[in-house]
């Protein structure tokens, strides 16, 4: 609750900030380093509740215990084979899916190098200077900016 | 040509939209960009390219 409404304030904060400005760079490393920071401590949890249940002295309490909040989605990768894709075989992607997203990946990859050559950027435009036009608006800056903390956050989360 | 470019970037739009309809319905055996997302996190290597470019993307939109 707590790092939802520093997020929430972060973005408030971001929404009415332009880049380039001491502002804009001293916020976006807040969100930074505040992801990252998190990442690190559900890395080290998830770490230490593997340790635990390898040594043999993980029961489910004590895993809990040192797993602490979300614990439920830690003991489950615990749970799952050693090396195998989280979600099982009934999520992973097929080979179809995967040719189809990166078919797609690249063909944006590919425009989005012969825009950035290309001049002038009102002309070719890029993904960068497109989003500029989203984040020019003070709300849609500030909602891009939750979001944008929203899928840090999501990068850490159990599989 | 801006018109032609930027209707470039709304087919590729579109694209993606399509591809993620067409995943979430299951239809041909694909799967939405969600799942592949996933897929790449629950590996280390991936899960690290995620987070450079989401560091990336983050700094270069909202600070410079």
């Amino acid at each position: 609750m707590l790092v939802l409404c520093v997020a929430a304030a972060d973005s408030a904060l971001a929404a009415s900030s332009r880049p380039f400005t001491l502002p804009a760079d001293l916020e976006t490393s807040f969100g930074l380093a505040g992801v990252l920071v998190i990442g690190l401590v559900t890395l080290r949890r998830r770490r230490a509740l593997r340790e635990a249940v390898a040594s043999g002295a993980g029961t489910v309490g004590g895993a809990g215990t040192v797993g602490g909040a979300g614990t439920v989605g830690a003991g489950r990768e615990v749970a799952a084979p050693a090396g195998a894709v989280a979600g099982g075989a009934g999520t992973s992607p097929g080979r179809r899916a995967v040719t189809a997203w990166g078919a797609l990946t690249s063909a944006i990859v590919l425009f989005e190098l012969v825009n950035y050559f290309a001049s002038p950027r009102s002309t070719h435009p890029t993904v960068s200077s497109l989003l500029d036009v989203l984040a020019g608006h003070e709300i849609l800056r500030g909602l891009l900016f939750a979001t944008w903390l929203g899928a840090g956050w999501w990068l850490w989360r159990e599989p | 040509m801006r018109l032609a470019n930027l209707a470039i970037w709304s087919a590729l739009v579109g694209c993606a939209a399509g591809l993620e309809i067409a995943g979430r319905l299951g239809v041909a055996g694909l799967s939405p960009a969600g799942r592949l997302l996933a897929s790449l996190r629950n590996r280390t290597a991936g899960r690290a390219a995620l987070v450079v470019f989401w560091m990336w993307f983050g700094w270069h939109v909202f600070a410079r």
